[in-house]
């Protein structure tokens, strides 16, 4: 190349220099394209760093996928725990209504047999749990301390028959008892006067009388009522139980109820 | 002594997992019982009548410790019931699945008769009992089958 191409190339070079480094709307413009064209060979180049063997890959997948296991127990025991929280938390507002000493405890087991209605609690004499002792869940009354051994007791459910409570309606202050039916999962109320107007819905509450169950306490609402066949002297009044007893996971007993 | 701790170990696994099942709905509200199947295998494959009342009592008491039943109540229905099977065990033929269904069902009937006479008995309450011998009938098929194997792999004869 001979010295007079030299300088036609460097004035070239250095008119383009010029040109470009203005900003003028030609060199935007086509800053702006070649910008456009470049940005997806930029974008190939971040594919670079990643790029490792199959076998880091394989290991990297695997220990994404522990980790991903791990998160989801978590989240399932976080999902857990706040189910949890709102249980007691409901719970903790009975307890605030009570006004009586109560002990929270755990449901651990149910009843062996087909027959008779009973959970099993975790607290037992060491916590102060002692026979008769009214047990409640967020809901309403759940029954009575029948056994209590050191660290267990068992509470005999309002749903059996042999549970007995004195109940009284909540606006027509009918006394009655109410009681669990055999061989079912419901309960009903006894010896309510025959005279008595009673609304399907209304509220069936303890009376207190008895010593056992504070007054006040929900038993559950009235399904219907009708005369009793066997005695035809008084009402018997089907109840829909308050307390959800296929879903006891923690109860309040009431430590004392004077 | 191996065979005695072996049976005494079973009857309390077998009371744990009976009060550990849930309550099915679609089964009618009522849980499949494994005890009453165990009474029913003890009487009709061991010798000596002292062990299967002693072992049927046994399961009663545990029962009774895991029930609000009256304490004691199925040791005398579990012990009655095992007692019948074992006496009429030589003219039952114990290989036949109908034979286990028969003990299974009669253990169940006996246990949950004793318990309508104490809880009161309505007519729902004797569709249940019916319902639930038919389900421990089968329960008592799968124990004498998975019990008669466990034996044979143990070498071990009544």
């Amino acid at each position: 190349m001979k010295h007079k191409d030299w300088v036609i190339i460097g004035l070239l070079v250095l008119g383009w220099v010029i040109f470009l480094g203005q900003p003028t709307p030609v060199s935007a413009r086509l800053r702006n394209f070649l910008t456009r064209v470049t940005t997806p060979l930029v974008k190939v180049g971040d594919w670079i760093p990643t790029v490792r063997s199959r076998r880091q890959l394989a290991q990297q997948n695997d220990d994404l996928r522990t980790e991903v296991n791990i998160l989801r127990q978590r989240e399932r025991t976080n999902r857990e725990t706040a189910r949890e929280n709102r249980r007691l938390e409901r719970l903790l507002e009975m307890k605030r209504r009570l006004g009586f000493p109560t002990l929270a405890a755990r449901v651990i087991g149910r009843d062996a047999s087909n027959w008779w209605k009973s959970i099993q609690i975790d607290r037992g004499e060491q916590d102060g749990v002692r026979e008769n002792m009214a047990v409640v869940s967020a809901d309403g009354l759940v029954g009575k301390t029948i056994a209590v051994s050191r660290g267990e007791a068992r509470v005999l459910l309002l749903l059996d028959p042999d549970c007995k409570v004195s109940a009284l309606l909540e606006e027509s202050r009918e006394p009655g008892v109410a009681q669990g039916v055999t061989a079912q999962t419901r309960c009903e109320m006894l010896y309510v006067n025959r005279a008595a107007k009673i609304k399907p819905g209304e509220a069936v509450l303890t009376s207190g009388l008895g010593g056992i169950f504070p007054k006040g306490i929900h038993i559950g609402s009235v399904l219907e009522a009708g005369l009793d066949p066997q005695s035809g002297m008084y009402q018997r009044i089907h109840l829909e139980p308050a307390a959800d007893f296929r879903r006891l996971e923690e109860v309040l007993v009431i430590l004392r109820a004077e | 002594m191996m065979r005695t701790f072996f049976a005494i170990l079973l009857v309390t696994a077998g009371a744990a997992l009976q009060a550990a099942l849930p309550v099915f709905a679609w089964l009618g509200g009522i849980r499949p019982e494994v005890l009453p199947a165990l009474v029913a295998y003890f009487a009709l494959s061991l010798k000596r009548p002292a062990a299967v009342v002693a072992l049927a009592a046994l399961a009663g008491l545990m029962h009774d410790s895991l029930s609000a039943a009256p304490f004691g109540v199925t040791v005398a229905t579990f012990g009655a019931a095992a007692q019948v099977l074992w006496w009429l065990r030589d003219w039952l033929e114990r290989g036949l699945p109908w034979v286990q269904l028969v003990a299974g069902a009669f253990v169940s009937l006996v246990t949950g008769i004793v318990a309508l006479t104490l809880i009161g008995v309505t007519a729902v309450a004797v569709v249940k009992l019916v319902w639930l011998a038919l389900l421990n009938a089968v329960v008592a098929v799968v124990v004498f089958f998975a019990l008669d194997y466990g034996r044979m792999q143990m070498g071990w004869d009544a």
